[in-house]
């Protein structure tokens, strides 16, 4: 099985309404292409720092299957994005990455997430945060969490402000040839842990997982 | 013609009550490696996020000399990196960098220095500062300046709070296989004209070194 060679692929985080996982097939990177086709945000908002939904469809599509495989395919324990594919009902519905660099130093993780507009509004948002924030601290014995939204993207701020993030400062990067302002966002695991609001069951993390993210036993 | 009509950034010269900054020439940069090679902090605190002094002395002013030609080489006007000399008494002391990203449109600038140790404690980090604080903001017009101290480092930290920075969140750097506390400085056009403490010269900003720095007359008639 791929989960042989590529451990990562065991990993399954469920909530109450939510399963975050690989994607098991081909096929399910399609739908969830055709998901983020439908329409991610509003278009006269850009809430991401490189403009990906700013395209024709067949780019965006193609640009949701290149992402994945660019996850998978770059992996290094040292420097990993988990590009976990979340799913409601068995259908995806959109994307929460989890990200660590030299994880085993710094025991920070930085997530980045984003979710088809049908099924916005409903707290899905929050709920596959929290699924990845219990994944990390809970999981991996994380120490922080990091994240950033551009102003004016309220909803994501208020998935960080209701999980107990601080804010961390501000960037100004380029979008579009415009400067924007991002908040960025801290949360300790004190915080974390004061602010739990969804139970999360982690499935599959063994030590071929932990491994592959850096964390592997040291050989005796 | 002269090296400055090929790189007018090397036209510039900031100067203040005790200070001139500019672009090293050759000897300079020499004095800059002796500087270097003497000691620039206390070993058992690493201030710089790659840890270039933990060498020999005469490889520490290699590093020197091949960090500035290589930062020079470097310099596009979409990004780019001054690095100054610092010069007080007629002697090369320290280096202060100032450098930008799409200035044109970011309106920001980052800083870094260092100083010799047998110049330290005399108010000159903070006179050097304050030197390319007025070039981004009077020079160039920007709207921020950035900097960032590692957690410990007294001295950067008080250059920053006293010329009215604001803490602006922290990251995490690996350094030697630990982890180390970054603080962010950031200094509004607002904060620095309600601090400013030094008076300071600008010579040389023509229009020639401001379209080196990516704010040419062409460019910025283009929005």
């Amino acid at each position: 099985m791929l989960a042989d060679h590529l451990p990562v692929y065991r990993l399954r985080l469920r909530t109450e309404r939510l399963e975050l996982r690989l994607p098991a097939t081909f096929d399910e990177i399609a739908e969830l292409a055709e998901v983020a086709v439908a329409g991610v945000h509003d278009p006269d908002f850009m809430p991401f720092g490189i403009p990906w939904t700013a395209a024709e469809p067949k780019q965006v599509a193609r640009g949701v299957a290149l992402w994945y495989h660019r996850a998978i395919g770059r992996w290094d324990e040292q420097a990993w994005t988990l590009p976990f594919y979340v799913f409601r009902d068995g259908e995806p519905i959109g994307v929460q990455d989890i990200k660590g660099h030299e994880f085993t130093v710094t025991r920070e993780v930085s997530t980045g997430s984003w979710i088809g507009r049908a099924h916005q509004g409903k707290g899905l948002g929050k709920e596959m945060r929290a699924a990845v924030l219990h994944f990390a601290f809970a999981g991996l014995d994380a120490e922080f969490a990091t994240s950033g939204s551009y102003d004016g993207n309220a909803a994501s701020a208020g998935v960080s402000r209701s999980l107990g993030y601080r804010e961390d400062g501000i960037k100004h990067p380029v979008v579009q040839g415009v400067r924007r302002t991002e908040q960025r966002w801290r949360l300790s695991r004190e915080d974390w842990e004061a602010n739990r609001k969804h139970e999360v069951a982690i499935e599959g993390l063994d030590d071929d997982v932990l491994d592959m993210l850096g964390l592997g036993k040291e050989p005796s | 013609m002269k090296l400055a009509d090929y790189l007018p950034v090397y036209r510039l010269r900031l100067r203040t009550e005790r200070l001139e900054l500019r672009l090293p020439d050759l000897d300079d940069l020499v004095a800059l490696a002796d500087q270097a090679a003497a000691g620039i902090h206390d070993p058992d605190f690493m201030p710089f996020v790659v840890p270039w002094t933990e060498c020999e002395p005469v490889e520490r002013g290699r590093r020197t000399l091949q960090h500035q030609m290589g930062v020079i080489a470097g310099i596009t006007p979409e990004r780019w990196m001054l690095p100054l000399v610092v010069i007080h008494d007629g002697e090369i002391v320290g280096m202060q960098e100032v450098g930008a990203a799409d200035i044109k449109v970011t309106r920001e600038a980052t800083t870094g220095s260092w100083l010799g140790r047998a110049h330290h404690g005399q108010g000159i980090g903070t006179e050097m500062r304050a030197a390319v604080l007025d070039f981004v903001f009077t020079g160039l017009g920007a709207d921020f300046a950035l900097s960032a101290s590692f957690e410990g480092n007294g001295p950067s930290e008080g250059v920053s709070r006293k010329l009215g920075y604001r803490a602006d969140g922290i990251d995490h750097k690996v350094l030697n296989g630990v982890r180390r506390q970054d603080n962010r400085w950031r200094l509004s056009r607002e904060d620095w004209e309600a601090h400013r403490k030094h008076e300071v010269a600008i010579e040389g900003l023509d229009a020639a070194a401001l379209a080196m720095l990516g704010l040419g007359e062409a460019e910025q008639s283009e929005r």
